[in-house]
């Protein structure tokens, strides 16, 4: 899936200061791009407005063939249940949940069956080492582990577009090495976009860009 | 993963919270349900048995506790009506069957009654049967012969006496007794078995004077009425107990009885009974159906209190249930901000929001009816001793279901609240 923000603006209206500005960003599909920038430089704005949660002030979003403005709310929710992977700092996995849960229920909101979706979801543990604990509960699981199983959630449901924000923040070298590895494998052939300033992930991108470059500031 | 499986583990999460709140509710479904199975079983109790009744004549006081103590066999006899009252009223031309009852007496906590082959005429609405011996479950109905009776009601006033007296001696001795399903199943009495009453309606009463004994001759059919906790026996041998000798009207002078069954002939006559008994002074006339209309109209009212309680103790359960998921909310955002991210639409937060409520709502309501037939259970014995009537505690009424179908709507509209707080939840500044 192609990514073209032009012109895209925002700021919350609590605040009123501008949070985001864009000249213009194009993603090629199945293209990797590093997003690097200070705190407070908008990058999650960005990936907040990519997955559709956030409506631009100003701008135009078009993932793939859709123009997010054009969707309704609840149009919007269906698309990213379908088409986009995210992957968190603190991994927002759901503790009340096993494993295996964690991984069928983003596949239930795209619409995935639930045989396949438990097929599918006991693939990927078996992938990340996780087989054997599939009914355990996240808080269980190591911080690496976590954010393994953060990541097998995004990409379980085989979207177009994996946004990830700062999803090593919280990981040891080890750690961060085998979820970028896995970020990077797990989302061949798809457009990935990870905003980070972890120089650990910044070094795996062929493509880096700054938040100062989109907004046409440098 | 289905929807209804994340409701479940959110609600497993916080158990105690969950508990305590399907608790609430509980309490509140116990009460409708107890209020809801008593109304019926006391509709039922006065209602059923009523049926087919039509008057009761008795000497003057309240109607009602002459219904009460005639058909029902509850509470006290109001007093004592002149046996040539009975006589009047079996010749009348509007009268289709005139049955009399004596009362006083009890045989191990079940009442007795004194009366005629009457009671077991086809016309007389319990048992249902055609004829007097199919009324019975084993044995023949009993014999009060007219020539025994006017010897022992001549015996006991001005009563005029009996014109063959080696007959009437010969049946003197002819004491016999019915009983009524129940009082032959908790006494184990048969037919063949003889048994003594005892003086008086209260608990145990006490022994007669003199030692007499009844010969059980028969054992009626099951009615489902108070009828199965009598013990009949024939009026003669009632008023030759020596006990009995002070049954006098003091006011003529004559044997009593303590009631008349009237069962008038179709159309007007009912009518023309009624107008024509009250305006008696020494007696009164009540129509059955409308005491117990009147009875039940009262009893609707306090019942009527009991329920809107009720209700309130469930707006009470369903309310702690909003506030219980609304205070979750403090630190449920983030995780309802997870569900957006994955793709949940707002519909279907708030979705998760009441169907948490229901559910809630739909498990406390089912252990409040579950609970409210055991307390039912518990207390049916002392009802049955105070009222008369056994409640069942395992009939479940239609009207349960419906309350508690409404007990889970009441949860939904509970959980809306909470929903829609949810419903709101900005993503973006929830997600980290």
């Amino acid at each position: 899936m192609n990514v073209v923000l032009e012109g895209v603006r925002h700021a919350y209206a609590r605040s009123g200061r501008p949070a985001l500005s864009v000249g213009r960003l194009v993603i090629g599909s199945g293209e990797r791009l590093c997003l690097v920038g200070r705190s407070g430089s908008g990058k999650t704005t960005l990936l907040n407005v990519l997955s559709g949660v956030l409506l631009p002030s100003a701008g135009r979003v078009r993932l793939g063939d859709v123009e997010l403005s054009t969707l309704s709310e609840p149009e919007r929710d269906a698309f990213r249940a379908r088409s986009i992977g995210c992957v968190f700092q603190t991994f927002n996995l759901l503790d009340q949940l096993s494993a295996l849960e964690n991984l069928t229920l983003a596949q239930r909101f795209a619409g995935v069956a639930a045989e396949p979706a438990r097929r599918r979801a006991r693939e990927l543990l078996a992938e990340l080492g996780l087989g054997e604990r599939e009914n355990a509960r996240p808080s269980e699981l190591s911080l690496g582990e976590q954010q393994r199983l953060a990541i097998a959630r995004a990409v379980s449901k085989r979207p177009s577009l994996v946004l990830a924000d700062e999803p090593t923040a919280s990981l040891d070298d080890d750690s961060a090495r085998a979820a970028i590895e896995l970020l990077l494998a797990s989302t061949a052939g798809g457009t990935l976009l990870v905003a980070t300033h972890d120089a650990r992930v910044i070094e795996r991108f062929a493509r880096v860009t700054t938040m100062d470059e989109l907004s046409g500031a440098s | 993963m289905r929807l209804d499986q994340l409701v479940r583990r959110n609600l497993r999460r916080q158990r105690v919270s969950s508990s305590l709140t399907a608790l609430n509710v509980g309490l509140g479904a116990l009460l409708v349900s107890v209020v809801l199975v008593l109304r019926s079983a006391t509709a039922g109790a006065f209602l059923q048995p009523s049926r087919g009744f039509s008057l009761v004549v008795g000497p003057k006081g309240s109607r009602l506790e002459l219904v009460l103590n005639t058909v029902f066999h509850l509470g006290q006899s109001p007093g004592l009506l002149p046996y040539g009252v009975f006589e009047e009223l079996e010749r009348h031309p509007s009268t289709q069957l005139a049955v009399p009852y004596a009362v006083g007496d009890t045989f191990r906590g079940f009442r007795v009654i004194g009366t005629t082959e009457a009671f077991f005429d086809p016309r007389f609405p319990y048992p249902s049967a055609t004829s007097p011996d199919a009324k019975l479950e084993s044995g023949r109905s009993l014999r009060c012969d007219r020539a025994a009776l006017s010897a022992a009601l001549a015996a006991l006033g001005s009563h005029e006496p009996p014109t063959s007296s080696p007959a009437v001696s010969a049946l003197a001795a002819a004491d016999e007794a019915v009983v009524g399903a129940r009082v032959a199943a908790a006494l184990d009495v048969r037919v063949g078995d003889r048994i003594e009453p005892t003086h008086g309606i209260e608990a145990g009463g006490v022994a007669h004077s003199e030692r007499h004994l009844w010969q059980v001759v028969g054992v009626l059919a099951r009615t489902d009425t108070p009828l199965d906790d009598l013990v009949l026996i024939n009026l003669d041998s009632f008023l030759r107990i020596a006990d009995h000798a002070g049954g006098i009207v003091p006011e003529t002078n004559e044997p009593g009885i303590s009631a008349v069954l009237l069962f008038p002939k179709p159309g007007v006559h009912k009518a023309l009974l009624l107008s024509q008994l009250n305006k008696r002074s020494t007696l009164q006339v009540a129509d059955v159906d409308a005491e117990v209309r009147a009875l039940l109209s009262l009893v609707g009212n306090v019942d009527r209190i009991f329920f809107g309680i009720a209700v309130l103790v469930v707006i009470v359960g369903v309310v702690s249930v909003a506030v219980a998921l609304y205070n979750t909310l403090a630190w449920r955002r983030r995780e309802l901000a997870i569900l957006r991210i994955l793709g949940a639409s707002r519909r279907t937060v708030l979705g998760i929001l009441v169907g948490e409520a229901m559910l809630v709502s739909a498990v406390g309501g089912a252990l409040g009816f579950a609970a409210g037939h055991l307390v039912v259970a518990a207390v049916a014995g002392l009802i049955e001793r105070s009222a008369g009537f056994r409640p069942s505690p395992l009939v479940f009424l239609p009207e349960e279901a419906i309350a508690y179908v409404l007990v889970i709507a009441a949860g939904a509209v509970g959980g809306l609240l909470p929903g829609l707080e949810a419903y709101r939840t900005d993503v973006a500044s929830h997600l980290a």
